[in-house]
Order: C-alpha cells, then sequence, then structure tokens
C-alpha cells in the first residue's frame, strides 16, 4: 500500500463525454462453422505425426489380410532343405529352424495381434461404458455394490485367469481376447464412472431434467457423449497394451500356440538362434514396436482431435 | 403470508435437508413459506449458504423436499406424477447461475435450444424445428445464424441468451432465474436484466429470481425475499424493504450497497457484520441470525422468533422479536 498518497488524477469534464454509436455485438459475424466430426477430420488430417501414424496402421491391417497374394510359402509349411535362409529370394523375411517363411508368419503373426488387440479394447468399451455408466449415474447403493464386485474381480490376478481359461477353454486366441476383457474391462468402467460422476452435478443435466428429461435420455444423450474423450484415450491405449499381452503371454506359451504364428511365438522360436540368425528375432520384434507405437501415436492425435477446444492452425 | 387469492405460486413450509454423513443433517431450507402472484418479480437475496439455490432448485422439484408444500396454481408440485409432471416442467422453466456448465459444450446452439421441444415431441419436423429455434434465437436477440455454432464460441452473455432462449422453448408461465447475472461482467449484466424484464412483459411471465447483488435485485424485483441459513428474515415490497429495514440482517445488507457518490459514500455509516455465517449443519438455537447481531439479547437464543407482520405496509413481514 505504497501509492496510498499519490495524487488523484482529474477527472476529464463530464460535459465531453460522447457516447459510442449503438452497435449490436449480438448481431456480429463469426468464423465458419463446422460439425464435430468434421472439425475432428480436419484437426486430424492437419496433425502429421497422427496421420503418418494412422497410414502405417491402415497398410498394417491391409497388408495383414492379403499378404498371401504376395509370397508362395504358407506359414506354416515347412522346409527343411531351407532352414535358417537368410532374407532374399522367395524369402523376403527369411526362414526359421524349421524352414518356415517368416514374411508370412509375420503378417499372420500381425493378424492375429491385431485381431486380439481390437477385439479386446471393443468389448472393454462396450461392457466399461454400460456398467461404469450405471455406477455413476446411479450412485448411491448401486455404485456400492457393483464397486465392490469390480474390486474383486480387479483382485484377481490376470495370469491366474489366463492360465485357468486356457484349461477349460483350451489355450487360442479368444480365450485370450476373454482373459484380456475379464480384467480390462474394469478400467475403462472406473474411468466412466469417475466421468460421469463429475459430469452428473454441471447444470446442463440439471437443466435437462428441469425439461423434463428422463435419467437414461441424460445418461445416454449428455453424459456419455462427454465421456468420449477418456474412453477414445483409454481405449488407444487398451489396443497396444492387448497387443502386448498377447505377445507376452505367447511368448510364454500361454497363448496363441506354434504352429500358429504370432509375434510372441515367433520371438519365443527365436531365442536359441538369434545370436547366428538375427532376421528371426528382427521381424517379428519389429513390427510389434512398430504397431504399439503406431497405436500410441494415432491414439494421441484422436484425443486431441475430440477435444473441443483445440482449433485447427 | 397464504392468503393471497390470486398467487401462481404458493410455497409452504418447504424444507430440504441433505444427509451429509455421520447421522448430520444440513438444513439447506427450512421452513420457508412465500407466495409470488402472476405477473409478478420475487427477488430472492442473501449470502452464499443461506439456501436460496436450493430453495429455488427444490421449487423447481429438481430436489425432493424433506417437507412442505408447493402449490403451483392450487395443485401441490410434489404430488405430480408421469403426465402432470411433464406438462408442469412446461410451466416452469429455470435459468441457471453459470452460462458455461448450464449449456452441454458439445451439442450446437439448435440442438441445446430445440431439447426441451424433443423432450415434449412439440416439433414435428427438422424443418419446423430450425424455425421454432430461429425465432427464439431472435427473441432473445441472437443472429439466427448461430445455430450450428458450439457454446464455446459464444460470450458469456451470450451464452446466457442462449439459455434463456432454451428456457423459452416451451412457453412457460413462470421462470426461476438462479443468479442468472452474478456469473457475468457488470456491463453485460445489465443487458441481460434488460432482456429478462422485457420478456417478462412480452411473454407475460412470472420470475423468481435469485441473486446477490442487493442493487440489480431491487431493479427488477416487486417484491424482494431475504433469506438467511435457510430461513425467511424478511419479505416486503422492494421500495418499502430498501426505505425501511426492519431486520438487522437486511439493515446490514442494504448498508454494504455502495452509492455512486463519493460525498455520500465517505459520510455513510455501513453495518460490519461480526464473525461467519454459522454452520448450516449446527445452525444457532432460537434466532439464526443471533450470532452475529448488533441487537441481540438472551430473549433471541431462547426463541425462534416467528415471521409476523411489521411497518405500516400490509405486505411487509419480518422475523425478528425487535422488528
Amino acid at each position: 500500500m505504497d501509492n496510498v498518497n499519490e495524487k488523484r488524477r482529474p477527472l476529464p469534464d463530464p460535459r465531453k463525454f460522447v457516447p459510442l454509436k449503438k452497435r449490436d455485438f449480438a448481431q456480429q459475424q463469426m468464423a465458419p462453422s463446422y460439425t464435430t466430426w468434421k472439425l475432428a477430420t480436419m484437426k486430424l488430417t492437419a496433425n502429421k505425426f497422427a496421420m503418418g501414424a494412422g497410414i502405417v496402421l491402415a497398410l498394417m491391417i491391409i497388408m495383414a489380410v492379403i499378404y498371401p497374394l504376395f509370397t508362395p510359402h504358407n506359414f506354416r509349411g515347412q522346409s527343411l532343405l531351407n532352414t535358417f535362409t537368410a532374407p532374399g529370394g522367395s524369402y523376403y523375411f527369411g526362414t526359421d529352424d524349421l524352414g518356415r517363411d517368416l514374411f508370412s508368419r509375420s503378417w499372420k503373426g500381425a493378424q492375429i495381434s491385431l485381431t486380439v488387440g481390437i477385439l479386446a479394447a471393443i468389448a472393454d468399451v462396450i461392457l466399461g461404458i454400460i456398467i461404469g455408466g450405471i455406477m455413476g449415474f446411479f450412485g448411491g447403493k448401486v455404485d456400492e455394490v457393483l464397486n465392490k464386485i469390480t474390486e474383486i474381480l480387479y483382485s484377481i490376478p490376470y495370469l491366474l485367469i489366463v492360465i485357468l481359461l486356457g484349461v477349460v477353454l483350451g489355450q487360442g486366441m479368444f480365450t485370450l481376447i476373454i482373459a484380456l476383457v475379464a480384467t480390462g474391462w474394469i478400467n475403462m468402467a472406473w474411468i466412466v464412472r469417475g466421468q460421469i460422476m463429475q459430469l452428473k452435478n454441471q447444470e446442463y443435466v440439471l437443466a435437462a431434467q428441469a425439461m423434463g428429461s428422463g435419467g437414461f435420455r441424460i445418461l445416454f444423450k449428455h453424459l456419455i457423449p462427454n465421456t468420449m474423450g477418456p474412453i477414445i484415450v483409454t481405449m488407444t491405449l487398451t489396443v497396444p497394451s492387448a497387443i502386448f499381452a498377447e505377445a507376452f503371454l505367447s511368448f510364454l506359451g500361454l497363448g496363441v500356440q506354434s504352429p500358429a504364428a504370432s509375434w510372441g511365438v515367433m520371438i519365443n522360436d527365436s531365442l536359441a538362434s538369434w545370436q547366428l540368425y538375427p532376421w528371426t528375432l528382427l521381424f517379428p520384434a519389429g513390427m510389434l514396436c512398430v504397431a504399439m507405437l503406431a497405436f500410441n501415436i494415432f491414439g494421441d492425435g484422436l484425443r486431441d482431435a475430440f477435444d473441443p477446444k483445440t482449433r485447427v492452425e | 403470508m397464504a392468503n393471497q387469492s390470486n398467487a401462481m405460486l404458493e410455497v409452504d413450509n418447504l424444507s430440504k435437508f441433505f444427509d451429509v454423513g455421520k447421522g448430520k443433517t444440513l438444513k439447506a431450507v427450512n421452513g420457508l413459506s412465500l407466495s409470488i402472484r402472476k405477473g409478478e418479480t420475487l427477488g430472492v437475496v442473501g449470502e452464499s449458504g443461506c439456501g436460496k439455490s436450493t430453495a429455488g432448485r427444490t421449487i423447481m422439484r429438481l430436489y425432493e423436499p424433506t417437507s412442505g408444500k408447493a402449490l403451483y396454481n392450487g395443485q401441490n408440485i410434489y404430488d405430480l406424477k408421469g403426465a402432470n409432471l411433464k406438462a408442469f416442467r412446461r410451466e416452469m422453466q429455470m435459468v441457471f447461475q453459470d452460462p458455461y456448465a448450464s449449456l452441454n459444450p458439445r451439442w450446437t446452439v439448435e440442438n441445446i435450444i430445440a431439447e426441451p421441444l424433443d423432450i415434449h415431441g412439440l416439433v414435428a419436423s427438422s424443418k419446423e424445428r430450425k424455425v421454432a429455434v430461429e425465432r427464439l434465437l431472435d427473441k432473445v436477440g441472437l443472429n439466427p445464424s448461430h445455430l450450428t455454432r458450439y457454446p464455446h464460441e459464444f460470450s458469456g452473455g451470450q451464452r446466457q441468451r442462449i439459455g434463456i432462449a432454451r428456457a423459452l422453448a416451451v412457453n412457460p408461465k413462470f421462470i426461476v432465474a438462479d443468479e442468472p447475472i452474478s456469473a457475468l461482467d457488470v456491463s453485460i449484466q445489465a443487458q441481460v436484466v434488460n432482456l429478462l424484464q422485457n420478456l417478462q412483459r412480452t411473454e407475460s411471465l412470472t420470475y423468481l429470481f435469485i441473486a446477490h447483488d442487493l442493487a440489480m435485485v431491487k431493479h427488477i424485483s416487486d417484491r424482494i425475499a431475504v433469506m438467511y441459513l435457510g430461513k425467511l428474515v424478511e419479505i416486503a415490497d422492494s421500495d418499502d424493504l430498501y426505505a425501511d429495514p426492519r431486520h438487522p440482517y437486511t439493515q446490514a445488507l442494504l448498508s454494504s450497497i455502495p452509492v455512486p457518490d463519493p460525498d455520500v459514500e465517505a459520510t455513510k455509516e455501513r453495518i460490519v457484520l461480526r464473525g461467519d455465517l454459522p454452520s448450516p449443519i449446527s445452525p444457532p438455537s432460537g434466532c439464526p441470525f443471533r450470532t452475529r447481531c448488533p441487537a441481540a439479547t438472551e430473549r433471541c437464543a431462547a426463541e425462534v422468533p416467528e415471521l409476523r407482520q411489521v411497518g405500516a405496509n400490509k405486505a411487509h413481514w419480518a422475523a425478528c422479536h425487535y422488528a
């Protein structure tokens, strides 16, 4: 409070005030407007990293489907005369200890990994939104009971679920998906629950109530669409983590079994020989890395694109 | 109070308690009674936490009351079910405090304003819907071409206009305005208040206007109710209340209004209240205001003052032993 004694500036003569010309600010024109989807597409295409990752993913998905067109070899056919062939000739990626073509095995592995990742993520999202939405919206006793159930499920180690399900259903891709979803949806449900609890006290929810809107209309029209951002982020993190879990479990022999191809199985197969024949490790491990990186970058781009507060440059 | 024959809304001994755990209750609204005539504006003032917003929301039946009644055109709001409740929702609408939180950020203005029309099935086609929204935008002074935009593209005042347009969509008769201007700049406040006043005339609306800005409330209200700790402490015609405040709390509130004249302001006597607002979880015994009242006596701690008629004007009521 040093400037208490500062001299007061003399007031201007009030007769010199001239009122501003009347302007209607409400009528002012604004920049052109776009719908959410169009805006999101525009933002995504402007993001070069995300677009690059998206193109890599698209190519990967296409190749995983059409790879047989490019090679005469089958992913499980053995040729004991051609073991550990270096990349070249008709074996683009070389062969392994049983003379199996690594090119077709790598792409078959991509097929399995992507299927596991995407199906697990979709199942997580559906279960997570429904159960998390109910927990968050109804709260109280419903929330308490469901929360206890999810906590109990979460406390079961998922390796145990994988092994037990493998015993009951037989080991393979679908057992893996079920095992991953059995524990994965809980995370999604908790995220949706937290979001909805936060959003349901917003005034626009009260406004919808005041208009006479029913509970389910509020839940599905107001609350869930507003949680899409975190849902997309979580989902794009679920896909690479499911892919990694598939590779890791197959590597340990708990997932996809040889002779079926999977990146994890191939890395395991290469363990004895990779120091002499590095391509047996390089191709499956490299593709696993590229797929995970691409999913992560693309997920980040999607999140930014759906955020209404970011702008198109 | 409850014998005014042309009352549109009659709130009778309304209470809303919230359970805050450990067996404690928060008495947000405690035995509130008031009535609102058709076409008038009743201002409700009080400091933060006095229960005025809870009262508004309970009257809107966004909260179920703990006890008490609210008669809207003779019909108890809390007895309504199903189709009758839905019809009531068309009669009474609400304008919210925070224009940033009261509009869904992912919806276009058209969808926001048309939401009540959709809920009540008032438009048959998308073309009709668009026309209705354009008409409402025009009514609140916004450009009809704004209907494809999102709330974040608007200023606070424009958003509040969108909120008002949404409330008007179903042609309500009664509007609860829950601090509609407190989140706005002072220059915008006047615009929004003028808009509300114009709409009151053209749409023949009745307002329950909740606010904490006394000067603005005096400008818009016919009568003013002052709340303290969930209770009504004084209610009177607004000129009467300003000229002759009877309750010590009202007197303190009015003395805090700045006067736009430095000479008056320099000599004006301000009543400064001691202490903070007591917790509504454990309110003081007797008169809720006694802990901060300059004139409190032993009687105030022992006896709860009833709302009684004071002064010359019949419509002037206060809840103080010494008013």
